[in-house]
Parts: C-alpha cells; sequence; structure tokens
C-alpha cells in the first residue's frame, strides 16, 4: 500500500529597495513548490555532533541497489544548536570512505555547511555515505529524518 | 545584504487515513523556516541532455574561497518537466571532468529527482555540481542564493 509525504517549500524575499529585510532582487521572491511522494520507511534521530567526522547515514544499511529514481531517500535535515549556550556549524558530506571534514577550502568531500537554524531537504540515490563533521562539539546538534523512496531494494 | 526566507513543511495523514495514508501510526507536521543573508542570485531554467554537464563550477564562486559557513550558496532545484525525465544531480572534484550520472554505483551521483520533484539545500562551493537527465527533453529549474 502506497504511503505519502507532502514536503512544502515557500522561498520568500523583499524587493531590494525594501526599507525592511530587502531582498536580493528588484522584484520580490515568492516560490512556492509542493509534492506528493510515495515512501515506506521513516528513520528520525537527533544526533550529536563532534569534531571528529562520523558517518550519519550509511547507504548500504537502506538498499543493495542504486537504481537512479528507484533506490532513495528524501533527507531533511536541521541545525539544532541555534541558541544554545553552545553553537556549531555543522558539515555534511556525501563520500563513500572518508568522514572527515574540514572547514577550510579545498576538502572536495564536503557539500554543505548547516549553521545554527539552517535547514536542507534533499533527494539522496544512497550512492555514497553522508558524513557529517561539526566546527564544535554539540549535544542533540542535529535532527536527521530519512524518507525511504518506495521501490528500494 | 539581502534576506530571503526559506519555509519547509512536511505533512502527512496517519497510516489509518483512507485518503493518502502516510508512513507513521500518527499524522506528522513538521515545519523548518529560516531568514538567510545572502547577495546575488542567479536563476534559469535549463533542458539539461542526457550528456553530464557541470552545472555549478565552485571555483569560479566567491572568487574560488571555500570556507565553511562564509563562502557558499543555498540551491533549489525543481525538476519542471513536462513529462515523466529524471534529472541527476551530481558532484564532481574541481579538477575532473564532469562523468555520466545514469546507471548503477556511480558515486558521483547524489540525487534523482523526477517530475515535479524539488530540493533545496546549501552549498560549499567545494565540488562542483554536475546535471544529467534520462531524457533530452527534461527541463530544471534552479536558484543559486549566495551567501552574503
Amino acid at each position: 500500500m502506497a504511503r505519502y509525504i507532502t514536503p512544502t517549500l515557500t522561498i520568500t524575499s523583499n524587493k531590494f529597495s525594501a526599507t525592511s529585510n530587502p531582498g536580493p532582487t528588484s522584484s520580490p521572491i515568492n516560490i512556492s513548490i509542493s509534492d506528493l511522494l510515495d515512501v515506506t520507511q521513516v528513520d528520525s534521530n537527533i544526533v550529536t555532533v563532534s569534531t571528529t567526522g562520523a558517518t550519519l547515514l550509511t547507504a548500504t544499511n537502506y538498499t543493495s541497489g542504486t537504481t537512479e529514481g528507484t533506490d532513495g531517500a528524501f533527507i531533511f535535515l536541521r541545525n539544532l544548536t541555534e541558541g544554545l549556550a553552545t553553537t556549531a556549524d555543522i558539515y555534511i558530506g556525501h563520500n563513500v570512505t572518508n568522514p572527515e571534514l574540514t572547514s577550510g577550502a579545498g576538502d572536495e568531500d564536503r557539500l554543505m555547511t548547516l549553521k545554527p537554524g539552517e535547514f536542507a531537504f534533499f533527494p539522496w540515490d544512497m550512492e555514497a555515505n553522508l558524513n557529517v563533521d561539526a566546527s564544535a562539539a554539540a549535544d542533540d546538534a542535529l535532527e536527521v529524518i530519512v524518507f525511504v523512496r518506495t521501490g528500494t531494494a | 545584504m539581502a534576506v530571503i526566507k526559506p519555509t519547509l513543511t512536511l505533512t502527512s495523514n496517519a497510516s489509518t487515513a483512507t485518503t493518502d495514508a502516510g508512513p507513521l501510526s500518527i499524522a506528522l507536521s513538521l515545519s523548518a523556516t529560516d531568514s538567510l543573508t545572502v547577495d546575488t542570485v542567479e536563476a534559469a531554467t535549463i533542458t539539461p541532455t542526457t550528456t553530464v554537464s557541470t552545472l555549478f563550477d565552485g571555483s569560479t564562486k566567491d572568487i574560488g574561497s571555500e570556507v565553511a559557513g562564509t563562502n557558499g550558496g543555498f540551491i533549489y532545484f525543481k525538476n519542471t518537466s513536462a513529462a515523466d525525465h529524471d534529472v541527476y544531480i551530481g558532484i564532481e572534484a574541481h579538477s575532473a571532468s564532469a562523468t555520466e550520472l545514469q546507471g548503477n554505483a556511480d558515486a558521483q551521483r547524489l540525487f534523482t529527482l523526477k517530475q515535479g520533484e524539488f530540493a533545496f539545500f546549501p552549498y560549499d562551493y567545494n565540488m562542483d555540481i554536475t546535471v544529467d537527465a534520462e531524457d533530452n527533453a527534461a527541463t530544471l529549474e534552479y536558484f543559486l542564493f549566495n551567501r552574503g
């Protein structure tokens, strides 16, 4: 039986000439998108991060296949350290073997940095692991929710 | 500096619902919002082909600086194809040539966007973003908001 989630994303900004919170363009931006996604398994976790890299999601724990559009998941990540006594920038990487991620230039395994309060929502084809590292150790710092695509072998 | 406000909601019905049943026994209602400081914006709707190409060369962004949390951007992707054509998004080292993303066991393929699917995530410019498609008629909308 099919199971569904509905993600909805809006991105808005004021026009550049606005006196409060001006946006990056001369006209306001108003992006709105919604979709109905067919999923099965849901894994949710709050993760403690440190300055030592670690595997966040192991691809082979979810699938033995890697067929594009069939095997995979939708990932929600959110840095929960905003407003805490200890905040951390959280680094996310995409690599089979090396979970260590540095903050500097030249680390071609670091896909993104989530500053405190920032979030991401993206598909993941489980072709490589997702790894995590951080600028500081912080307990209960990263929310991770995995929605596995229906059809994932 | 400028500000954009992304908001994501994730909802699902309980698994017992008769319409669009969710994956959990309880209904899900998640909401995340943020205020992001940005400066420049790149946006386009492109027609990727079945031959891979580099969409974003990270080494040319923010004059090649790649400091975590300082240099980078936020990417919005939407597969706007008029028919059921998948779009593949990959990552590649600056020094490497883009490699085809379709097929099994391809560690360069980060994700697949099926028709109507979207993504929103930070991007640190440490690598290139590549794009490939199932069909030459596929279309992809993108916005790249540079961190301010």
